[in-house]
């Protein structure tokens, strides 16, 4: 997000939320629709600025649709305020504007239409099948999301969609790049969708208006970086919206005020020194080397936390609570905790949706019982690795995910073994205690920071080079 | 509510967490702390619908659902009621 996208956010929920209720909800989602049209950054590939916000707008409406038992009279007035907002951005197409609402001017009318009726009958073909085989449905819905981020986290794919989409736009396939399929959100917007059709297909009853859902799952503040909320909680939160801001704004304003000074200040002079993927092969002392991916450790901290302050600083100027993702990681004692505070609301999706199920089920099993040890190693490899791959389907994020999939796993034995002495510590010698806190957080931290070294160096060969070049 | 206290305080320290001496109460935080790790909270989840009949999904196993023994009580309680 840009700085003048966050100033006209911020002016647009501070008018929204001083609106009168009635009114409220409906422009909060055609301003929502605008919003993810506005901030889809420009992409080389004629007119995919326009399809790639209309697509993540279809994909959410065909999600809610066969997942949805809202009987509301309201949704089909959603699904027109939807429509308008969309039929406003392509109408931007006459207006002599560049750079309005859109990076480049929308497609022409004809495209549009025949754009806009795929998606009328993808949609009735939703609404028809809803209640036939809703299992089988909503797996379909599952396996399609699943295969849709694969593809854009593939390097290799996602330059065979560059080619295929260059293609059909009637532009050259050898100019095709990876940076071509910037489709913003769609990580974060494939998650949302897929905790909504995972919880409806193990049995849970969805109700959400489709305007409320569609709000919840491409809130402007949170599309871009998070945090991921869950849509019950967001639900409450937009249900019990006031018109009195005098209580958000303060709290909004610093919050916001921080995330600026931690993202375009720390992290952006962080930059110029840390550690990334064009200078690896030049920090050749051991002591410049740590201190570039110390640098790097704290440039993506700022960076990340700095985008969910100010996510949540937006969220708080229309009444939105959205969940903290980041609670001063570095200074935990151990990876355990690390991960507890280190975008929590991706781990704790990735918990819910694969850890918790694979281990419930692995220690149900009384038949056979597997041995602890072991439910551990599969189950924590599975998630980190998950997490890794979450980032890019690249050799190097595999890596980092194994990292930390084996960090968690010996910590856990680590601390079967000393939880006694360590309890005895805390309880009965408060100094010797406070010794191995620090000594602890040390060692953590600099596991975590040598972690990193996968994350930012795409290259195995680099990355190993300059792992060794740090002892 | 304070017989439902004792039995999940014994039970945790003797079957969850493994420390029989630990001194626990009833209003610390478990989860928040780190005190129940990722893995003891699903074997807490197992524990608590075997004794209590009482099920907790996998998406409410965290902090904000329950974070103290006090809490988790309550919450059982509360669907013992409701019969959830």
């Amino acid at each position: 997000m840009l700085l003048s996208d966050i100033l006209i956010l911020a002016i647009g929920l501070i008018l929204l939320r001083v609106l009168p209720r009635k009114m409220q909800r409906k422009l909060f989602l055609f301003f929502t629709v605008l919003f993810i049209f506005k901030l889809q950054p420009a992409v080389p590939i004629r007119n995919f600025d326009f399809w790639f916000p209309f697509l993540s707008l279809s994909v959410t409406i065909l999600c809610w649709q066969l997942c949805s038992r809202s009987k509301q009279k309201g949704d089909f007035t959603d699904l027109l305020v939807i429509l308008g907002a969309i039929a406003s951005v392509e109408l931007t197409r006459l207006l002599d504007i560049s750079n309005f609402l859109t990076k480049t001017r929308p497609p022409q009318i004809q495209l549009f239409l025949i754009g806009l009726l795929i998606f009328l009958l993808l949609l009735c073909l939703a609404r028809f099948l809803r209640f036939r085989n809703q299992k089988i449905i909503l797996t379909s819905g599952i396996v399609f999301l699943i295969f849709l981020l694969i593809l854009l986290k593939t390097p290799s794919l996602t330059l065979d969609i560059s080619r295929f989409l260059r293609m059909i736009s009637g532009q050259s396939a050898e100019n095709a790049a990876i940076s071509d399929v910037r489709w913003l959100g769609i990580s974060y917007l494939v998650f949302r969708l897929l905790a909504v059709l995972i919880d409806t297909r193990n049995g849970r009853k969805f109700s959400m208006p489709l305007g409320d859902f569609l709000i919840y799952v491409c809130f402007p503040p949170a599309l871009s970086a998070g945090p991921i909320d869950r849509y019950d909680r967001f639900s409450k939160d937009l249900n019990a919206v006031s018109g009195e801001l005098s209580g958000d704004f303060m709290a909004a304003f610093e919050r916001i005020s921080v995330g600026l000074f931690k993202k375009f200040i720390l992290a952006d002079s962080l930059s110029i020194v840390a550690l990334s993927s064009q200078n690896s092969h030049l920090w050749i002392h051991p002591f410049w080397a740590w201190c570039a991916l110390f640098f790097y450790g704290l440039q993506i901290y700022f960076d990340f936390s700095g985008y969910s302050d100010i996510a949540i600083g937006l969220g708080r100027l229309i009444g939105i609570h959205l969940p903290e993702n980041f609670q001063h990681p570095y200074l935990k004692p151990d990876i355990s905790k690390f991960w507890n505070n280190w975008h929590m609301t991706l781990t704790q999706w990735i918990r819910s949706y694969v850890f918790n199920p694979m281990t419930r089920k692995m220690r149900s099993n009384k038949a056979h019982p597997l041995p602890p040890w072991l439910i551990i190693l599969v189950t924590q490899m599975t998630t980190m690795l998950i997490i890794g791959l979450w980032h890019g389907v690249t050799v190097n994020f595999l890596i980092w995910g194994a990292w930390h999939g084996f960090g968690l796993f010996f910590h856990q034995q680590y601390y079967q073994i000393t939880k006694n002495l360590i309890t005895e510590l805390q309880e009965h010698k408060r100094l010797l205690y406070h010794a191995y806190t620090i000594l602890s957080t040390t060692v953590t931290i600099f596991f975590v920071m040598a972690g990193w070294i996968w994350f930012v160096i795409p290259s195995t060969g680099d990355a190993l080079q300059f792992f060794s070049r740090l002892f | 509510m304070n017989q439902t206290i004792e039995i999940l305080t014994e039970k945790i320290k003797n079957e969850i967490i493994r420390q029989p001496k630990r001194s626990l109460q009833f209003d610390e935080p478990l989860i928040s702390s780190g005190l129940i790790d990722s893995f003891n909270l699903v074997d807490l989840a197992l524990m608590v619908e075997e004794i209590f009949g009482v099920h907790i999904d996998d998406y409410e196993l965290n902090s904000d659902t329950f974070d103290t023994i006090e809490d988790l009580a309550m919450l059982i309680i509360e669907r013992q009621e409701s019969g959830v």
